[in-house]
């Protein structure tokens, strides 16, 4: 066996525990310099030279197994999945909700008095376009969790079932999400069916804002689109894993 | 990964240390860090040599230890170099382990009332 045999058969074993190709690769390009410089230092290329760095070394299995042992050491995602995949998603989901709702309050209310010079009284495209907005609510933090923690699970290479995991209780979670808001225009208030155009100082705007979890035997599409887009999102995560392990394996 | 054949438990945690030990003199590359450290024990204690690695990557991960790709004789090699936070660590574990030593010998010869306890 030559050196780049040995190297690639670490390679090989590396891909087999599903360690991230850029740990894989930065410990072959370091043990292609460990033989070479072993070699320039006998100033040999022998066979049999070349089987004593090989013994010396460890076989590539072993080199593997201690290499896959130390990089769990390394990640708390690894030490700790049942916090980092279960627990943590929840908490980011929650957090990332109220972010969401409390920055869309703060830039309604500056655009409101912008363009109407009071914060309270919103312009009509804003209101016209609350249920978009609801939505986008709702749906980015979904999505952008899932993402984090897939970037995460793919990171501390943990495999496949925790970040599937995570996005199920997210699309779960997210998919029982809704988020309402209902607010009147200057333009249009109405109190009791009647408008008052032109009366001085216009009536306070009415509205609601509702956030809450619940099933229907007919879901709206929002929800439908809450539901699948986690799912969307971990089996494109799923897909690539397996693409880089492919090409990893054929490499070695 | 040390010893010839196996890997006693009590050895846990002194391949961190003499590396880290090693790297506090000077910063060195794997290659050189394997074969000082045959030296520095006489021969006694032989790493897995591509074994090393692995445990030089958790500790720089760990902020123990910095990295960087610099010429040496010639050619490019990752250096390594241990850092203040691994110079504590480093303090820390040696002291732990002369406390491990002096209390195991203290019992191995026999504690204060010499060889009679140990009967």
């Amino acid at each position: 066996m030559d050196a780049r045999q040995w190297l690639e058969q670490v390679r090989g074993e590396l891909g087999r525990r599903k360690l991230p190709p850029f740990y894989a690769e930065r410990l072959v390009e370091e043990l292609s310099d460990h033989l070479t410089d072993f070699l320039e230092d006998r100033m040999s290329t022998d066979a049999k030279d070349l089987h004593g760095v090989f013994h010396r070394l460890g076989s590539p299995a072993t080199v593997a197994a201690t290499a896959a042992g130390e990089f769990r050491k390394q990640r708390f995602s690894r030490r700790h999945p049942v916090l980092v995949f279960v627990v943590m998603p929840i908490a980011t989901l929650a957090l990332l909700w109220a972010s969401a709702i409390f920055l869309f309050a703060s830039a309604a209310g500056i655009v409101s008095w912008l363009t109407t010079g009071r914060e309270e009284h919103f312009p009509e495209w804003l209101v016209a376009g609350m249920p978009v907005f609801a939505s986008a609510i709702v749906l980015a933090p979904i999505a952008l969790t899932a993402v984090f923690f897939c970037r995460i699970a793919g990171r501390a290479a943990v495999g496949w079932k925790w970040p599937a995991g995570a996005c199920l209780m997210l699309a779960i979670i997210g998919g029982a999400a809704f988020f309402d808001m209902k607010i009147s225009s200057i333009d249009r208030g109405l109190i009791h069916g009647t408008q008052f155009r032109d009366v001085s100082p216009p009536p306070p705007p009415t509205g609601s804002m509702m956030f809450g979890f619940g099933l229907n035997t007919r879901p709206r599409p929002w929800q439908i689109l809450q539901f699948t887009v986690p799912l969307a999102i971990c089996a494109c995560f799923i897909w690539r894993q397996a693409n880089h392990r492919r090409q990893h394996v054929l490499a070695g | 990964m040390i010893t010839r054949k196996t890997n006693p438990a009590f050895l846990n945690g002194v391949p961190e240390m003499l590396l880290l030990e090693l790297l506090a003199r000077r910063p060195m590359y794997g290659y050189e860090l394997v074969q000082t450290i045959r030296a520095a024990t006489g021969g006694e204690l032989e790493f897995g040599e591509g074994c090393v690695y692995p445990i030089l990557h958790r500790l720089e991960s760990q902020k123990l230890l910095a990295a960087a790709k610099e010429s040496v004789a010639g050619r490019k090699r990752v250096v390594y170099r241990i850092t203040a936070k691994g110079k504590t660590q480093l303090a820390h574990t040696v002291c732990a382990w002369q406390r491990v030593v002096n209390s195991v010998n203290h019992a191995l010869q026999g504690g204060e009332r010499g060889r009679a306890a140990m009967a």
